[in-house]
């Protein structure tokens, strides 16, 4: 037993010192593990962050990558693999009121992520991460550790100078190969020819409409967008689908939409997600426009 | 019900309790009984009902065999119980892959391969079916002495428990029942040994929650067409933590069955013993997955004749034992190519040591060390089809690590695999110095590596998710 109750002994007096050293500062610039963990550091940075941005955008991978783009006073609560829906349970269950919400319209096929947001806001889990840092996702081991030895920072630089960045994934326009951009487009495609089920779809809308009705009631300013796609993909089926339905669910003259981009004018990677290029370059018309409709 | 689910532990909580502390001994089996079934059914009820039966059919083939004196009704219950066994496995699993194969994919006979094919898979399947055809066959050779003055209601009971008992219901390891059944007695809180099901239990969860569900956050990138954009030095890291990955998974699980039976006064055998180690095949399998390599070895290839039929004799056994052995993992082509190809590595070491002489046993470390190097690399060459199961996508992977030399490197993803790896790297390093050079490591030292996998464990711990082995 001897064994048993040292190891906890000192797995405790560790972590201890590991939330101390977080408390007085301790962080790191290294990219998330993953895009899982992206998401989950974005949404836990705005539930346990008391001064959270008073402007937020919501919606899916399409617009997370806004993230890197958008003025600095906005806060992009957009996450990869959810909905605009899920984020804004996440600002209705964290209690807080944003003055402007930016609500990206381009996924509607997926609702609020209800495990995730139960996962995020479960008592246990939210106490201890909320006074214990260590439980937040941006304060894992592997991604502090990375900050201390000064010879792994020595050994990034010598291969950055090669060809290396920790984010050339993102800030760059290094996209796949040609073919794998082609085949993703096809894909989605084929993928788009289907409509989405309509009552996945009206359900989806239903409760987008009644998380806004609610945000809208307590003061917050919505503003609904699409980011620009691959010209090819408004003419499937789906994507008329969603256009039709959700210019009928939330009329123009009921909800601010911001004006569309020209397709035309923007670059994807896959069909769907913009390069950073053409998501710097929408940034920019996306908020002098907004610039423009509040003034 | 996943082992690394509040749910599980709630579950060992509140089945540990009456089963130590009840004043009388008499309902433990029951008691274990009634957590499996809870333990079973929790995700999808209706399995429930080819557990028990297949459970009955054991229990009821196994009373016949022991039951008759006669050899050939002996013969024909343990057959029939085996064909039965076999039936059940064989249409649950394979019957979407044997219809696709032979009616095709298209048209109105591939429609109905394709309504074939919904028919779901139990999970765990591969594991209880083998055990309970390990019971006929122990029964049939005299390996398991039924109790004759045992009531047939004590058999049956005893013979669900032994397929049902819930930490190695669904990914093993699978226990031989003459080594289970013996151990069915009164159990007392006071024979537990505390401190190996705290180390199996520690190190288990941590190879599964901090390695093998950290580094499949990594490896989610192995898919086609995804892979095709990373660099070939990324396309090589992946393979590599994929290898981790699985071991560390699959380890982890095992590891954790062996600790949880061990709460309750059950020893199960060792899964794996540093597999990454190993010097050369033969010696891969003897330390991977043991409890199928032994139960292939027993119920498979000594029954083929083994090695007693003369060398070409020997080689088809190999092969064709690997080739089942690969087609048990899953039921697609890609694990058959998988397991003839690990047959076919035994076939050609077989012929060059039988050449040699045994001569490559050399003591020298840089000749050990190469051989544990290659042994390494093919073995994970190989896992490439458990994560692509289309051949011509395994090709392209090897292909992009090839051309793909000009594409950047995500160094984050390097440190990652790094950093996760290390552990398993450790924990073989351990093994290879314990075993070649007796150095063991103190107690004192053995406190701080558990306090460390404790502390990573609570401030590291990977997203959720599935055992990669749930799947055959």
């Amino acid at each position: 037993m001897r064994i048993i109750r040292l190891s906890i002994g000192f797995a405790l007096i560790l972590s201890v010192a590991y939330n101390l050293m977080l408390h007085f500062g301790l962080d790191s610039d290294l990219p998330p593990i993953s895009p899982g963990t992206r998401k989950m550091i974005r949404a836990e940075n705005y539930i346990y962050n008391q001064n959270s941005a008073d402007k937020i955008i919501v919606g899916s991978s399409v617009s997370a990558g806004l993230d890197d783009v958008a003025p600095e006073d906005w806060y992009v609560l957009s996450m990869q693999g959810e909905s605009s829906a899920t984020g804004l349970e996440i600002v209705l269950r964290s209690k807080k009121v944003p003055s402007v919400i930016l609500v990206e319209m381009n996924v509607l096929e997926r609702g609020v992520n209800n495990e995730k947001v139960n996962q995020l806001f479960s008592v246990a889990r939210y106490s201890l991460a909320k006074f214990l840092p260590s439980f937040q996702n941006k304060n894992r081991i592997s991604r502090i550790l990375w900050k201390l030895p000064s010879s792994i920072n020595e050994f990034q630089k010598n291969l950055r100078g090669i060809k290396t960045d920790i984010s050339v994934q993102i800030k760059t326009d290094n996209l796949p190969s040609p073919e794998v951009v082609e085949q993703l487009l096809q894909e989605r495609l084929i993928k788009f020819q289907k409509p989405l089920p309509k009552e996945v779809l009206n359900d989806n809308l239903s409760k987008l409409k009644s998380q806004l009705t609610e945000l809208k009631a307590k003061g917050s300013s919505i503003y609904l967008f699409r980011l620009p796609e691959h010209p090819s993909i408004y003419s499937t089926t789906r994507m008329k689908q969603f256009i039709q339905t959700t210019d009928k669910s939330f009329s123009k003259t009921d909800w601010n939409w911001l004006p569309d981009a020209n397709p035309n004018d923007f670059t994807t990677n896959d069909g769907q997600h913009l390069t950073y290029k053409s998501l710097a370059k929408y940034a920019e018309y996306l908020f002098s426009r907004l610039n423009q409709i509040q003034n | 019900m996943l082992f690394n689910s509040t749910e599980f532990v709630l579950l060992v909580c509140l089945t540990f309790v009456p089963y130590y502390l009840l004043p009388s001994k008499r309902f433990q089996v029951e008691i274990l009984i009634l957590a499996s079934l809870v333990f079973y059914a929790y995700s999808n009820i209706w399995l429930l009902i080819l557990l028990v039966f297949s459970a009955y059919i054991n229990a009821f083939s196994s009373l016949k065999i022991s039951n008759h004196v006669e050899l050939k009704i002996k013969r024909f219950w343990a057959i029939a119980g085996v064909i039965t066994n076999l039936s059940i496995l064989g249409f649950f699993k394979y019957a979407g892959l044997i219809s696709f194969t032979i009616l095709g994919n298209t048209g109105s006979h591939g429609e109905f391969a394709h309504y074939i094919a919904l028919i779901p898979l139990p999970v765990g399947i591969s594991f209880y079916t083998f055990q309970g055809i390990s019971l006929l066959m122990d029964t049939w050779s005299g390996n398991v002495q039924s109790d004759r003055e045992q009531s047939q209601l004590r058999h049956f009971k005893h013979i669900t428990f032994y397929i049902c008992f819930f930490p190695q219901l669904v990914a093993g390891p699978i226990v031989k029942s003459h080594e289970f059944l013996p151990q069915i007695k009164d159990k007392r809180i006071s024979q537990i040994n505390w401190e190996r099901c705290f180390k199996n239990l520690l190190t288990g969860y941590f190879l599964k929650i901090f390695v093998a569900d950290n580094l499949k956050e990594l490896t989610a990138w192995i898919e086609f067409p995804y892979f095709l954009g990373k660099s070939s030095v990324e396309l090589t890291f992946m393979l590599f933590a994929f290898s981790m990955q699985i071991f560390a998974d699959f380890a982890g699980y095992s590891l954790i069955a062996i600790g949880i039976a061990g709460l309750f006064g059950y020893k199960l055998p060792t899964n794996f013993n540093f597999p990454y180690i190993s010097r050369s095949f033969s010696e891969f399998w003897r330390r991977w997955h043991i409890s199928l390599s032994t139960w292939l070895r027993d119920y498979l290839y000594y029954p083929l004749g083994g090695n007693r039929r003369g060398r070409l004799r020997t080689y088809f056994n190999l092969f064709i034992v690997m080739f089942l052995g690969g087609l048990w993992h899953g039921a697609a082509w890609s694990f058959a190519v998988w397991g003839t190809a690990h047959g076919l590595f035994l076939a050609i070491e077989r012929m060059i040591t039988r050449k040699k002489h045994e001569s490559a046993k050399s003591s020298q470390n840089i000749i050990t060390i190469l051989k544990m190097f290659f042994v390494f690399s093919m073995v994970t060459f190989a896992w490439l089809l458990f994560k692509l199961p289309d051949f011509t996508h395994v090709i392209s992977y090897f292909t992009a690590i090839y051309s793909n030399v000009g594409i950047p490197i995500s160094i984050p993803n390097l440190w990652y695999i790094l950093f996760f790896s290390a552990a398993v790297i450790a924990y073989h390093f351990k093994a290879y110095l314990q075993e070649s050079r007796q150095i063991f490591i103190p107690q004192k030292i053995q406190i701080l590596i558990f306090s460390a996998m404790l502390f990573l464990l609570i401030n590291d711990p990977g997203s959720q998710g599935d055992f990669i082995y749930f799947q055959f």
